[in-house]
Parts: structure tokens; sequence; C-alpha cells
């Protein structure tokens, strides 16, 4: 063998460069990859003696160690920072539809829902029609938001525009095909005067369609446009009352008809929305940094759509989920509807005592928004920190963060409780509400707080896709609700309806918790399923 | 348009006796057909990688069959019917150990179970997370890969994967156009049927994988996993090949380096349509001593190298100029070369021209064609210059060498001072110019007419199918 130390300066300045560009090769292979890229030939390589450039590889790659810098680079930067401060109020925008018309009712004694200054047959026939247009279209929109995010996030817009139009077709033929039930068995089984009925059937449409339309307002969180499709319909409410009354139109008629302008404005409102968001294609100007010459990625245009059967496949747990939530939540008013004196009528007694506790999810939401909102990123880092030997790591670190949500919502629940509790009178006061309306309050707050634990869980379960679970707890909440609060109705009084929904909100709160243990037990697998 | 799917087109479009089914394998569902399809192909399937949810969302299964499987895939028959397969693909791909043939028929076995089973719920099931788990904390190296890239391996090599549930329709022969996963589809085919395969490769897969790697890959042990991955499945087209087909000399010594004997690789070079590419009179942009260079501004391409060969170009030739045409994909990249023109004062001399659809019209508007890049197989771009009859210089990489022979300069990559020297070397030799555009253009006519290249692909074809 003959000892050349030109080849040997050569191996090594070319170790030294293959250092730069990759400091930890794996093999001969990947060093003879960056030789060629750097331009070493098979040529340049027989001029130093050897045959090729693999075998010019096979002698650099042990030397290219020598060379590695002695730091790794960081991995990643630190996760945004916000404050909880304001990450509560952002999660309490969410909400703020319900509260700006619960205020509108207040002050204004009018709104999108509640019909108290009605002749009860017709304050029952909204009342119905609004919480069936909510049961009917709940799990469509959980549907729709969550499969329109899916595409949206991938600059999708044909296919986010595909899952709207399917969805406001199927949408569409569910609220007929409900409506059409609803009548037929109003007409022939339960017979009604045929007015009362077009009043559900009606709201039932209205109420269907808004939600319909403001899927991608909620799918995108856009918090402006759900302020100010709220602000329209109540001006338009509020105007078209004043002007009804001042016309002298009955109480119902001036009601009903403003009430029709405000959910009109809120459907045309939402409907822009949808337009901009999901159907209008925006014009792609270059900015001042893109070179003429720069070739944007092109948006998809022409799309070939997935089968839907499959979307609406995955998609039937949340369908699942959305809908028990309304008939969760509406199954202890209802009973309180039917067990009445005068048959199924409108109990605006209890209805104003359960709103009013409900009232209490508005801040609780808050605070859990201030969890949520950092679980994902923060699930990242610490998976991303973790090595693969020490899963259990990784759900300490969930159980931990878990446990510290629960103390919140739990402590604020309870903090709420006490405030709710000591100033029931005033806030059924202010509210219009009777005695029966302030008991109803008392339980149903307690109720509020059983269930603000369960929906903390909820959306903690969510965000692991672990929603056939919830769904299933819900079914179960859901009947039992009925059936609790059915018996003790007839047996007692109405307003006892609400222990079946303080019963059930411990049993769905309860269960949640026990529910949320079985995946977080696994925490590694069930965050891996739900990438 | 990319070089690999101007061939295909040439190839079936030119091949009208022979029938074609298209297994299209793309990253996600909006990539859109850029061709119009000949009458010869009977059936194009896409399979998107990423951008769905489940295969059943693109294929043309009936939902009452994805029920029946989803319905019978229950953890239980998965550890015993998947997971032996499953580990035995992990051993020989990702650890390199236990040899091809067991990958292959882990693969195939796989391929079989997916027949009957759903493979979203068989992905997303307890044993096989398990199992891949286990086998990570279970190696000296991956050990050290984090929870989360674990589970981003996981995902994404079920995504490759995905490849096992296509089935195609019977055939003659398969042909891949990539040692990729695309090529699983004919390994598999082959133990099934034994339908022959065979396999044409335009740039080196592993090796540009590698460089991706490089650029990508999180962490050392993360980097390795894929590289060893990705060399199998290479190694996996070569093995299960019965011919491999490199479109030049070049991509043949990577084939040999990954065992592949001679006898079975034989160069197919690439067509070039000589009517369509030819010396024309078109309207200049500029009259004077002008570089052309259509390439696609990226990093790979280096038109780094070419702006900044042009400064010295300049000293030389004051009056000369460069036209870039190509699509600038990166904008970051697109922003240095416009800073590097700025910045070398080269605004009068440096034009980017912006993408062209066509390129013969931009290589006869100048004097001398410059191909700068760092990483080519056998470029169509080079072939289409040439067949124009330009002078080229290119940079010494891939197959550039060998397609150019006489008909141009060659010179090291990354070195705008030699490139530069070349060009200017043309710019005062109107008589080399003249003589290198000749052989460049006489070249492409002997060695690398279209009509070769379809004849050499319809012998191969029918040779199989009789």
């Amino acid at each position: 063998m003959t000892w050349r130390p030109s080849n040997a300066t050569y191996v090594d300045s070319l170790a030294r460069t293959i250092a730069e560009v990759e400091p930890n090769v794996k093999d001969y292979l990947e060093v003879a990859v960056i030789l060629e890229i750097v331009g070493v030939s098979d040529e340049t390589a027989r001029l130093h003696g050897y045959e090729s450039v693999f075998a010019l590889a096979r002698d650099v790659e042990p030397l290219v160690e020598l060379y590695r810098p002695r730091t790794s680079p960081a991995r990643g930067g630190p996760l945004e920072q916000r404050s909880a401060f304001i990450l509560f109020f952002t999660g309490m925008f969410y909400n703020l539809w319900w509260v700006i018309m619960l205020v509108a009712l207040f002050l204004g004694g009018q709104s999108l829902w509640a019909s108290v200054r009605l002749p009860p047959d017709i304050a029952t026939s909204i009342g119905l029609g609004v919480i069936l247009g909510l049961v009917a279209t709940g799990g469509v929109q959980q549907f729709a938001s969550w499969k329109m995010t899916y595409y949206l996030l991938q600059d999708n817009k044909p296919l986010a525009r595909f899952v709207m139009d399917k969805s406001l077709f199927w949408g569409g033929v569910l609220l007929i095909t409900v409506g059409a039930g609803y009548a037929l068995i109003n007409e022939l089984i339960l017979p009604k005067a045929f007015g009362i009925t077009l009043v559900t059937l009606y709201y039932f449409l209205l109420i269907g369609l808004f939600r319909l339309l403001v899927v991608p307002v909620y799918a995108m969180k856009r918090y402006l446009p759900l302020i100010l499709s709220a602000l329209v319909a109540l001006a338009f409410m509020f105007v078209s009352l004043f002007v009804l009354e001042a016309l002298g139109a009955s109480r119902t008629l001036a009601t009903i008809g403003s009430q029709s302008f405000g959910l009109y404005a809120l459907i045309v409102v939402s409907a822009v929305f949808l337009f901009e968001y999901v159907y209008r294609e925006p014009r792609e100007e270059p900015t001042a940094e893109e070179p003429p010459f720069y070739s944007k990625p092109e948006r998809p245009r022409h799309v070939r759509p997935p089968r839907f059967a499959y979307l609406a496949h995955d998609g039937l747990p949340l369908i699942a989920y959305g809908t028990l939530f309304f008939v969760y939540l509406f199954a202890d008013r209802l009973v309180s509807w039917w067990n009445q004196g005068d048959g199924f009528a409108y109990n605006a007694s209890y209805q104003v005592g359960v709103d009013m506790a409900l009232l209490m999810l508005i801040p609780l939401t808050g605070v859990k928004f201030v969890f949520i909102y950092r679980l994902s990123d923060s699930m990242r880092e610490t998976l991303r920190a973790i090595p693969v030997t020490r899963p259990r790591a990784f759900e300490q670190w969930l159980t931990a963060f878990y446990g510290r949500m629960m103390v919140a919502v739990i402590v604020a629940g309870l903090l709420f409780l006490v405030v709710g509790l000591l100033l029931a009178g005033p806030i059924i006061a202010v509210a219009g509400g009777d005695a029966t309306s302030l008991v109803v309050f008392r339980y149903a707050l307690v109720g509020v707080f059983f269930f603000s634990v369960f929906l903390a869980n909820a959306v903690f379960s969510l965000v692991f896709r672990r929603t056939w679970g919830l769904s299933l707890i819900l079914f179960i909440g859901s009947v039992a609700n009925f059936i609790i609060g059915a018996t003790l109705a007839m047996s007692a009084d109405p307003w006892q309806a609400v222990f079946g929904f303080v019963i059930t909100a411990f049993y769905l709160g309860v269960v949640s918790i026990g529910y949320v243990y079985t995946y977080t037990s696994r925490a590694v697998y069930a965050h891996y399923t739900a990438m | 348009m990319g070089g690999v799917s101007t061939w295909a087109d040439s190839l079936i479009r030119g091949l009208p006796d022979i029938r074609f089914e298209i297994v299209s394998i793309v990253s996600n569902p909006n990539v859109e057909l850029r061709y119009r399809l000949p009458r010869n192909v009977e059936r194009i399937r896409t399979l998107p990688l990423w951008g769905e949810e489940r295969p059943e969302e693109f294929n043309g299964e009936t939902y009452r069959s994805f029920l029946h499987r989803r319905l019978h895939t229950r953890d239980r028959f998965v550890r015993h019917s998947f997971l032996p397969h499953f580990e035995d693909f992990l051993e020989g791909s990702v650890n390199g150990d236990g040899g091809l043939e067991r990958v292959a028929e882990s693969l195939y076995q796989m391929h079989l179970y997916f027949q009957d089973r759903d493979f979203k719920k068989t992905f997303q099931s307890k044993p096989v997370f398990d199992l891949f788990e286990s086998f990570l904390a279970g190696h000296q190296l991956y050990r050290d890969i984090s929870v989360l890239e674990a589970a981003n391996i996981l995902r994404t090599l079920s995504r490759y994967l995905k490849v096992l549930t296509v089935h195609p329709g019977e055939a003659d022969v398969s042909h891949s156009a990539i040692a990729s996963i695309a090529g699983l589809i004919g390994v598999v085919e082959k133990m099934k049927r034994d339908v022959p395969f065979i396999l044409t490769e335009h740039g080196l897969y592993y090796r540009e994988r590698v460089l991706d790697l490089i650029n990508r890959a999180p962490d050392f042990p993360t980097k390795v996993l894929w590289s060893n991955f990705f060399r199998t499945v290479a190694r996996l087209n070569y093995r299960y090949a019965d011919r491999v087909y490199p479109v030049c000399k070049f991509n043949r010594r990577w084939q040999r380096e990954a065992g592949v004997p001679d006898d079975r690789i034989s160069v197919v070079y690439n067509g070039v349509d000589t009517r369509r590419f030819r010396p024309m009179a078109v309207d200049r942009p500029y009259p004077g001593p002008t570089v052309t260079s259509v390439i696609r501004i990226d990093r790979l391409k280096d038109a780094m190298n070419l702006i900044v060969a042009m400064s010295h170009v300049r000293q030389e030739i004051p009056n000369a100029r460069c036209l870039i045409y190509g699509p600038a994909p990166d904008l970051d990249y697109a922003q240095l070369c416009l800073g590097t023109v700025k910045k070398l004062g080269l605004q009068e001399t440096v034009r980017f021209m912006g993408y062209t659809s066509q390129p013969e019209a931009a290589y006869n508007a100048g004097d001398v064609v410059v191909m700068p890049s760092v990483s080519e197989g056998f470029p169509y771009a080079l072939l289409e210059a040439m067949a124009v009859g330009k002078p080229i210089v290119a940079t010494d990489v891939g197959g550039v060498r060998e397609a150019l022979g006489d008909g141009g300069i060659v010179v090291p990559p990354r070195s705008p001072r030699i490139l530069a020297d070349a060009v200017v070397t043309l710019f005062r030799d109107p008589a080399l110019q003249a003589q290198l555009g000749n052989e460049a253009r006489l070249r492409v006519q002997v060695a690398y007419p279209l009509e070769g290249f379809l004849r050499q692909y319809g012998d191969i074809y029918r040779g199989y199918a009789s």
C-alpha cells in the first residue's frame, strides 16, 4: 500500500465539508449522496486514487464524526404564552350569543327564543319549534364544523364547499322529514289547531336553517360575525317590534312578527358570512414581497370529492353527540311542560329558573378554555420531550394537566354556585320569574355545576376524538333525565322535573370523569389515535 | 411539469396499441390531472397518501363491503393475523434485519390481510401501536426517539403502506416509474400472480430521500429509521424487478451499488420530440449576446450559481444578458435570487421571465443555454435544449455529462467563475457555438429520438405480453 499524504488531506477536507452539511451521517451511502451534491464525481474520485465515489465515501465516513459540532440544534421554540385572563374572556366569547340574547330578554322583555309575553299555546308552539330546530340540527352542525375545519386547515375550499353543500342538503332533508313527521303526529295522533302546528313548524324551520348556515362561523371560531349577527338580529327585532306595536298590531302578532324579522336578519347575516368564508374564492393578488416570477402554490380548485358516505360514517359519533346534547339539555323542560294542569304547555316559571342557572356555564366555559386552549400545543411539546421508552411519563403529565383543569372547573363552579345561591332572589326577580322559578333556579344551579364538569370532560375528550363514549353517556343521561323527571313531575309537581336534571347531571359529571380515565391511562395511544 | 410526467405521457401516448391501467400515487386528493388521458388508458386509479381519513373515501369499494371489513376487524384478529407480518416488516425494513424476502413476504401477507380487514382500524388498533412502541423501545438507537415522533412515524408508515390496499387488474406486466413505495404494488403482484415487474428510474429514489432526510429529519435516530425504510423499499424494487431500466448510466452506478446484477440493468434513454424542439426563428427579447436557462428556480437547480456567474460574464462582455425562464415555487429562494441580482447590480443583465409553456421558444431566444444545477438525473430540459441546436454549458451532475457528450461544455457544480469562463468562451467564439450546437442536435437525433425510446419500450411490453 502506498502512503499518499495528499489523499489524506483531500479525504479530511471532504469529511469537514460533509460535517458542515450533515454532522450525523448514517453510512457511506449518505456520504456519497452529499459528495455528489458538492460536486464530487467518479472522475474526481479516480483522480485521488479511488475507483468511485462510493469507495471514497467509505473512507470519508469515519472521519466525519471528528468534525461534528459539539452542540445540537434546539428542538422547536417556546410555546406561545397568552394570559389566562385573555383566554378566559376568549372562552366566554363562545357563549356571547347566548349572553346577548338573554340581556336583550331582560332589558327589552323580548328575545329570539323566549316567549313569555305570549299566550301559553303560542308560547308552547314557539318553544317546541326552537327545541326541535336545535335538536334536529345539532348533529349536522357538529359534523359539518368538524369536517369543514379539516378541509379549511388544508386550505381546501372546494372540499369545504363540498361538505357545506352536503350538510345543507342533508340538513334540509332532515328538517323537512322531522317537520313533516311532527305535522303528521300533531294532526293525526295529537290533534291540535293547524295554526299552532304551523307556528311550531315555522320556528323549527327558521332556527334549523339558521343553525345550518352558521356552521362556518362556529367552525372557524369567528367571534366578530357571531357578535355582529346577534346585534343585527336584535336591532331588527326591536325596531320591528316598536313599529308593529305603533301600527296597532296585537301583542302576539307583534312578538311573532318581530322575532321573525330578527331571525330573518340572523339568517341573512349568517348566509353572507357563509358565502364569504366558504363560497367566495378570494382573488389572489401578489404581495409586495413576492417577485413577479414567484409561482405561488396554487389553491386546489377542481378537486375530486371524497365519497360522502365515508365522511358521514366517520362523523357519526359527532352527529350523535351533537344531537344528544340538545336532547339532554331540553329533556327536563319538556317534561315540566307535559305535566301541568292544562296538558302540554310552556312552563315559563320553570324555563326562567333553568335558563338563569344555565348562565353559570358561561364563565365556566371561560375557565375551561384557559386549559383547553393550551392542551394540544402543550401535549405536543411534552410528547416531543419524552423518549419512547417512557410512555408513563406522558400519562403522568396528562393526568396532572387534567387534574389542574378539573380543580379549576370545580373550584370556579363551586364559587359561582355559592354566589348564585346567595343572589338567587334578585336574579330571578330581574328575570321576571316567580317563587317556583326561584326553587327551580336553586336546584338547577347544582345541576349546572355537575353539568359543567361533564362539559369540561366532553371538550377534553373531543380533543382525543373520544366521541362515541360521550354519546353513549349522554344517551343514558337523556333517557334517565326523561324518566326521572317525568316520574317526579307526575307524582308530585311539574317543577320537580329539575331533579331529573340534577341527578343526571351528577351522573354525567361522575361518569365522564371515569370515561376520561379510561383513555388517559393509555395516554400515548389515545393521542396517536386522535392524530 | 416534471420530467417523469412528461416521460409517462410520451410513453403512453406514443404506444397506442398497448393498454394501460395507471395507479397514480399522489400526495393529496387535490392533485389535478394535467394531461388529457389517451384512449389506451383503461383506468386511472388515484391513491392519495394524505388529505383523507381512510382509503375508502377515494376507492370504488361498496359501503357494504367496507362495513363488513370494519366489523370483522377486531383486536384479537389484528393480534393473530396482522401483527406477526407487521413485526416481520419492521424487523426487515426499519431494522434492516432478516433479508428482503422476509420483508416481501410480510408485505404480501399484509396485502392479503387488507382484502378482508379494515386498514384504518388495524393501524389505529392498540396491538399495532403497542407493538410499534415496544419495537422502538427495544432498539438500541430508536429508543431515543420521542413519543411524538414515534406516533408520527407509525402514522406515516401506515400512509405509505396504503399501497397494499391496491388491487390492480390483471396485466401482462407491472411497470413502476420509481423505486419507491409505488413499486411495492409490482412486488406484491409478482408474488401474488407472478406478473413480471419492470422498473424505470429517473431520479434515484433512495438518494433523493436521503437528501430530504438531511434537511428534514428531526433527529438522528429518526433519520436512520427512515433511511433504512427507504433503502429497503428501493432494494425491494431492485430485487423483485425482472429488469431495471435506468434513464442513464449514472443511475446504474447506484443500482449496482444496491446489488442489482449488471445483466438485469439496461439503460433506456429518454426520447425527445425533435419536431417540436428544433432550431426556429423566434422574437428574441434581447438582440445582443444572450444566455437562456429553463429551470425551476430553487436550490437544487441552483439559479444562484448562474446569477453569480453572470456578474463575471458581464465584466468581460458588458452587453451580455441572461433570461431565466421557469417558476419559483420557493418564495425565500426567489427573494434571495432577486436580492443577489440587486446586490451585484445585475438588474439590467439578469431577467426572470417566469414560467413558460413554450420551452422550445425560450431556448431559441438565446445564444447559449446554461443548466446550473447541483443535482440532476437525465434531464429532459437538457435534451430539449440540445435538440434546439444551442450550445450548452451545464454542471457535471447526474447524467448530464453522459447526455451532453461533445455537444456542450461541462463545468463543476457551484463554481460560478468556471461557469462564467465557459459562457464567455462561447460568446467570443461563434464558430464554437455553432459547432457545439450542431453536435448537440445531431446527438439527440441519433441517441435520444422519441421514436427510439418508444420502440424500446414497445418491444419490452410486447415481449412480456407474448
